[in-house]
C-alpha cells in the first residue's frame, strides 16, 4: 500500500501556511503553527523510519504529468531527504514551541510557515520546476522581510537580504533553464525529471556553466564565505523563524547532491575539489572570526558559517567516511546550533542584548539557561558520545588520508570554533556581574520556562541520542554517499 | 567453556566500572534539571555509591588478572558505527597497566568524593562538583580500560572537559575563568595530536587496536610521525615542556579537584598514553629521543621552579611536573615496566600532599608564629654548591618560571590579532553588502526614476 508520504508532509505544510494565513491573533497563530509542526514532526519521522534502504531509491514516489514528455511532477523521498525532512519539522516545531512569544507574531510565524513549505518542497522534489519554485518559496520571506524593513526604516539597510533572495534564486533558475535546453535538445524523454532512472548528463560545455550557477546559489543558502553576509545579519535582527529555518535546514548541500550529482556528473567531480577548498577557507575564517566576536548571537552565526563549511569539504573529498561525515555533521548544526539560536534569542527577549561585554553572572539568575547553553554548544562542537562526534571522526577520517594538510586546518578550525563557544560562554554566564555604570545589565534574568526546558532537552537528547546509536542514521544516508563516492569512479 | 564463562563475568564487571559513574552523572542531571537540585545528601549519596560500585568492580578486575598472572584480556564490546571502509571498534584491553590504572582511579576518585562531601560543605555548585567529578571518573575510566585508541580519545577528551570545568568551579571570579580558558584551550590544540596520530594509525598499521598494534608493519616514518603526535598530546595534557605553565593556574580549583587531576590522574593521562603506544615508539629513534628531551627538560623546569614558589599548591605543581616529566623521559628511555610504579607512587603521594595542603599551610604559620622563626631552606644540595652568579641565574629563570608565559603569548598573541584583524575587515564587509551596495542600487534606480521623468511623453510612449 501506498502511503503518498511524501505528497503528506508538502500538504501538512501547505495546509498549515494555509491555515496561518487565516488566523487574525498572535495567540491562536501559535497554537495552529504547534498542531501542524507536531503533526509534520509525526508524519515525517514515519516516513523515515519506513524508507527501506535499497541503494540510492526514491521511494513513496507520486508523479503528475503536466506536460507530456516534457514536465511531470515528481514528489518522492530518498533515504537523506527523509532525515532532512524530520530534521526540519523537528526544528520548525522547536521554533514555533520555545521561541520567545514576542518574536512568535502572527506575522512571523506565517513567514516561517512560508519557508517550511519552501523546505519541505525542496527535499521531497524530483523534479527541476517544483525544485526551482520550493527553492524559490525558502528565500520568499528573506525578501518580503528586506521589503517590509524597507518601507518602515525608508532605506535599504539590509541589503545582504535582498542579495541572498536574489542570489540563491537567480543562479539557480539559470541553471534549470540550461539544464532544460540541453536535455532538450538532446531528446530526452522529460527532461527536467532528477530520478535516477530518468535523468541523464548533459553535455559537458552546458554541465560547467550550469555547475558554476547551481555552486553560487548552493554557496548563498550555506552562507559560505565569501558568500555569507547575510547569515550573520539574520541571526543577529531576523527574521527569526524563517532565517532559523534556513540556516538549520542545510539546503545548499542538498542542492549539490540532488541537483550535482544527478544531472552534471562530470562537472561535479572536476569542480568539486574548489568547492572543498572554499569550503575550507570559509570554516577557518569563520572560526578565527567567531573567537573575536562579543555578542552571543554573532558567535553562534560563525559557527555556523564554520561547520557548514565543514561539511562542504566533506562532500568534495568524494569518499564515503567524508560524505557520511559532512551529512551527519548537517544533521548535527541543525540541531544543536538552532538550539543555541533559540537560547540566544530567549537571552535577548530578557535582556535586550547578547552583547557579553554587557553580560555577565547570568548563572546566578539563571542555572538553567546557562547549563542548556551551555549543552547545546559542547554537543554541537563534538563532545564525545554525540553526533557532532561521529560526525568530526569521519570526516577527519575521510580527508586526513587524502588531503593532510586540509585535514589539520579544519581540525584547527573544529578546535577554534570550541574555544570561541567557551569563551562566549564563560563572559556571558559567568563571572562576577558587569558593572551597571560601564553599561551592564541592571534588570534580572528569569530562568528558562518550562516549554523552553524541555524543547532544549530534546534537541539535546536527539543529538546525543544519535550519537550514541548512529548506524541507522547511517545507513539511511548510505545510498545518498554511494551516489556522490560513484562521482569519482 | 569456563574460559569463556570466565570472559564473560569480567565482561560485565568491567563494563559496570564506568557505567555506573555515568549513572550518577545522568541520574543527578536529569534531577537537577527537571526539578530543584538535590539535597548534598542525596548527591553524595548517588555519587558515592556509584563510585563504591566502580571500586568494587576494579578490584574484582584486578585480583582476576593477577590471577591469570597478568594474561591480557581483550574484550570486544561491538561496534560502535561502521561504513564500508570505516568502523569504530568498542573494545576494553585488560592488562597489568589497565587493570593497575583502573584500580588507582576508582581508589582516588571515592576517596577525592568523600574528602568533597566534608569540604564543599554548603559550598553553592556542590550537586555541579559531583556532576563533573561524576564525568571524570567515566572518562577516566574509560581511557584506562580502552582497547583501541579511538576509545582512548572519547576518555581523553571527557577527562579533558570535566577538568576545565572544575577549574573554573568558583566563576564568580574571574581568575579562575581566565586559567579555565588558558587550560582548555591548550588541551584543543594539543589534543589535534592524539586525533591526527590515531586516524594515521588507522592508515598506517592494522587498525588502533591497544596490545594488538602490528607495530611491526608499520613503517620506521610514520612510527616518528604518530610518535610526536602523541608526544604533542602528551605535553597538554600532563604538562611538559613548553606548554606546562598551566598546571600551576589549574590549582584555582577546590583542593579536591586538583589533588585528583593533576595530582593523581589526569595530569598522568599523558603517561598512559605514551605508554600505550610504546611498541609504535620503539620503532622510531627519532620519537623516542623527542620524548625523553622534552621529559628531562620539563623535569629541569620543575624542579628548579618548585624551589622558589611562595605557596604551597603551585609548590606541588611543579613538584608534580617534575616527576611527570621524569616518568615521560623514562617512556622515551624505554623503562616502561618501572614508570608504572612510578606513576602509581606518585599519584598517592601527591594527593595526600595536595588534599593536606590547606590544613598544613595553617599548620605551618601556626608553628612559625608560635616559634616566632624565620625558616631558611636551601636551594639543595646540588644547587647550592653551584658559582653564585650560576645560582642567582637559576633563582631568576625559575622565579619567571622559564618565561613560558612569553612563550604561549607569543604564540596566542598573533592569532588574538589576527582574529581582531579579521572581525573587523567582517563587520566592514557586512556593513558594505548591507548599507553601501543598497544604497548604490538606490541611487541606480533613483537615476532610472529621473531619466524617465525628463523625458517628453512621446519618447515614453515611443
Amino acid at each position: 500500500m501506498k502511503l503518498h508520504l511524501a505528497l503528506v508532509s508538502l500538504l501538512i505544510a501547505c495546509m498549515g501556511f494555509g491555515a496561518l494565513s487565516l488566523q487574525r491573533t498572535d495567540k491562536r497563530t501559535r497554537i495552529v503553527a504547534r498542531c501542524f509542526a507536531a503533526l509534520g514532526v509525526v508524519v515525517s519521522f514515519i516516513a523515515m523510519c519506513l524508507y527501506v534502504q535499497k541503494g540510492d531509491s526514491v521511494q513513496n514516489i507520486d508523479t503528475w504529468v503536466v506536460v507530456q514528455g516534457v514536465w511531470a511532477i515528481h514528489l518522492g523521498l530518498d533515504g537523506t531527504s527523509s532525515t532532512l525532512l524530520t530534521l526540519a519539522y523537528v526544528i520548525y516545531a522547536a521554533l514555533t514551541m520555545a521561541a520567545p512569544h514576542s518574536y512568535v507574531t502572527r506575522k512571523a510565524l506565517q513567514a516561517g510557515a512560508l519557508t517550511m513549505v519552501g523546505v519541505v518542497g525542496v527535499l521531497c522534489a524530483w523534479d527541476l520546476v517544483t525544485f526551482a519554485v520550493a527553492w524559490f518559496l525558502t528565500a520568499l520571506p528573506l525578501y518580503l522581510s528586506a521589503r517590509r524593513q524597507r518601507r518602515t526604516q525608508g532605506t535599504y539597510a539590509i541589503g545582504s537580504l535582498n542579495l541572498a533572495f536574489w542570489g540563491s534564486v537567480l543562479p539557480l533558475i539559470g541553471a534549470v533553464v540550461i539544464i532544460a535546453v540541453a536535455h532538450g535538445g538532446d531528446g530526452t524523454h522529460y527532461p527536467l525529471s532528477l530520478q535516477l532512472d530518468d535523468s541523464k548528463p548533459i553535455a559537458l560545455s552546458w554541465q560547467y556553466v550550469a555547475f558554476y550557477l547551481l555552486a553560487v546559489s548552493a554557496f548563498i543558502r550555506a552562507a559560505v564565505i565569501p558568500f555569507h553576509a547575510s547569515l550573520p545579519r539574520v541571526v543577529q535582527h531576523g527574521p527569526f523563524i524563517s532565517g532559523t529555518l534556513l540556516a538549520g535546514t542545510q539546503l545548499g548541500l542538498v542542492l549539490f547532491i540532488r541537483l550535482g550529482a544527478h544531472v552534471l556528473p562530470t562537472a561535479s567531480y572536476e569542480c568539486l575539489p574548489f568547492v572543498g577548498w572554499l569550503g575550507l577557507y570559509s570554516t577557518v575564517l569563520a572560526a578565527l572570526v567567531a573567537t573575536a566576536q562579543k555578542d552571543l548571537r554573532q558567535i553562534v552565526a560563525y559557527i555556523i558559517i564554520s561547520q557548514s563549511g565543514l561539511a562542504m569539504v566533506g562532500v568534495a573529498s568524494l569518499n564515503e567516511q567524508g560524505v557520511a561525515g559532512a551529512l551527519l555533521q548537517s544533521v548535527t548544526t541543525g540541531l544543536g546550533a538552532v538550539g543555541l539560536m533559540l537560547l540566544s534569542w530567549s537571552l535577548a527577549d530578557r535582556t535586550a542584548t547578547t552583547d557579553v561585554t554587557r553580560l555577565g553572572g547570568l548563572v546566578k539568575q539563571s542555572p538553567r539557561f546557562a547549563a542548556l547553553w551551555f549543552t547545546l554548544g559542547i554537543v554541537t562542537i563534538g563532545l564525545p558520545g554525540t553526533l557532532g562526534f561521529i560526525a568530526e571522526d569521519l570526516l577527519v577520517q575521510g580527508i586526513l588520508g587524502q588531503h593532510p594538510v586540509l585535514a589539520l586546518l579544519f581540525i584547527l578550525a573544529t578546535a577554534l570554533n570550541a574555544i570561541a563557544f567557551l569563551r562566549g560562554f564563560y563572559r556571558a554566564f559567568l563571572g562576577p556581574p558587569g558593572r551597571v555604570e560601564l553599561g551592564a545589565l541592571p534588570v534580572s534574568v528569569h530562568d528558562l520556562v518550562f516549554r523552553e526546558r524541555v524543547v532544549a532537552l530534546v534537541l539535546i537528547a536527539l543529538v546525543i541520542g544519535g550519537g550514541l546509536y548512529p548506524q541507522p542514521l547511517l545507513d539511511h544516508i548510505s545510498g545518498t554517499v554511494e551516489t556522490i563516492v560513484r562521482l569519482s569512479r | 567453556m569456563l574460559h569463556s564463562h570466565l570472559t564473560d563475568v569480567v565482561t560485565i564487571v568491567v563494563v559496570l566500572a564506568p557505567a555506573l559513574s555515568m549513572l550518577a552523572f545522568v541520574v543527578l542531571s536529569i534531577v537537577g534539571l527537571l526539578g530543584p537540585m538535590p539535597s548534598e545528601r542525596l548527591t553524595r549519596t548517588i555519587t558515592i555509591s556509584a563510585l563504591l560500585g566502580s571500586f568494587v568492580a576494579a578490584l574484582l578486575v584486578f585480583v582476576t588478572l593477577a590471577e591469570r598472572h597478568w594474561a591480557p584480556l581483550h574484550i570486544p564490546l561491538g561496534i560502535w558505527f561502521s561504513t564500508p571502509h570505516y568502523k569504530f571498534h568498542l573494545a576494553f584491553h585488560l592488562d597489568l597497566y589497565s587493570s593497575t590504572m583502573l584500580l588507582l582511579t576508582t581508589v582516588v576518585t571515592l576517596l577525592a568524593a568523600k574528602f568533597s562531601g566534608t569540604y564543599l560543605h554548603r559550598e553553592p555548585g556542590f550537586t555541579r562538583f559531583f556532576m563533573l567529578l561524576s564525568i571524570f571518573s567515566t572518562g577516566m575510566q574509560l581511557l584506562v580500560l580502552a582497547g583501541t585508541f579511538d576509545l582512548l580519545f572519547v576518555g581523553w577528551e571527557l577527562v579533558g572537559l570535566s577538568s576545565v570545568l572544575l577549574v573554573a568551579f568558583y566563576n564568580d571570579r574571574i581568575a579562575p575563568l581566565k586559567a579555565s580558558l588558558r587550560i582548555f584551550i591548550i588541551y584543543r590544540l594539543c589534543d589535534l595530536g592524539l586525533l591526527v596520530g590515531n586516524s594515521f594509525l588507522h592508515r598506517a598499521g592494522h587498525g588502533p587496536e591497544i596490545g594488538d598494534l602490528h607495530a611491526e608493519m608499520i613503517s620506521p616514518f610514520w612510527a616518528t610521525v604518530i610518535g610526536l603526535c602523541f608526544l604533542l598530546a602528551t605535553i597538554g595534557k600532563s604538562a611538559q615542556f613548553p606548554l606546562g605553565g598551566w598546571l600551576p593556574r589549574a590549582m584555582e580549583g577546590p583542593t579536591s579537584s586538583s589533588a585528583l587531576f593533576y595530582g593523581a590522574l589526569s595530569v598522568h593521562a599523558g603517561v598512559y598514553l605514551l605508554l600505550r603506544a610504546g611498541p609504535v615508539l620503539d620503532r622510531s629513534m627519532i620519537a623516542s629521543s623527542a620524548i625523553a628531551v622534552v621529559g628531562l627538560s620539563t623535569a629541569f623546569m620543575g624542579t628548579l621552579c618548585w624551589r622558589v614558589q611562595a605557596d604551597v599548591k603551585s609548590e606541588l605543581a611543579f613538584a608534580t611536573m617534575t616527576q611527570v616529566g621524569l616518568m615521560v623521559a623514562e617512556i622515551g628511555l624505554g623503562f616502561r615496566r618501572f614508570v608504572l610504579l612510578h606513576l602509581v607512587a606518585h599519584a598517592c603521594l601527591r594527593t595526600y600532599q595536595l588534599l593536606r595542603s590547606p590544613s598544613a599551610l595553617a599548620d605551618v604559620n601556626a608553628i612559625r608564629f608560635a616559634q616566632d622563626a624565620v625558616s631558611r631552606r636551601g636551594a639543595g644540595p646540588f644547587i647550592d654548591h653551584l658559582p653564585k652568579t650560576w645560582r642567582h641565574a637559576l633563582y631568576r629563570l625559575a622565579w619567571e618560571r622559564f618565561q613560558l608565559d612569553v612563550f604561549e603569548s607569543t604564540i596566542t598573541a598573533p592569532v588574538n590579532r589576527l582574529t581582531q584583524v579579521l572581525a573587523k575587515q567582517e563587520e566592514r564587509f557586512t556593513h558594505f553588502v548591507d548599507d553601501q551596495l543598497a544604497k548604490k542600487i538606490q541611487q541606480v534606480g533613483a537615476k532610472k526614476d529621473l531619466m524617465g521623468a525628463a523625458q517628453s511623453p512621446e519618447d515614453r510612449q515611443r
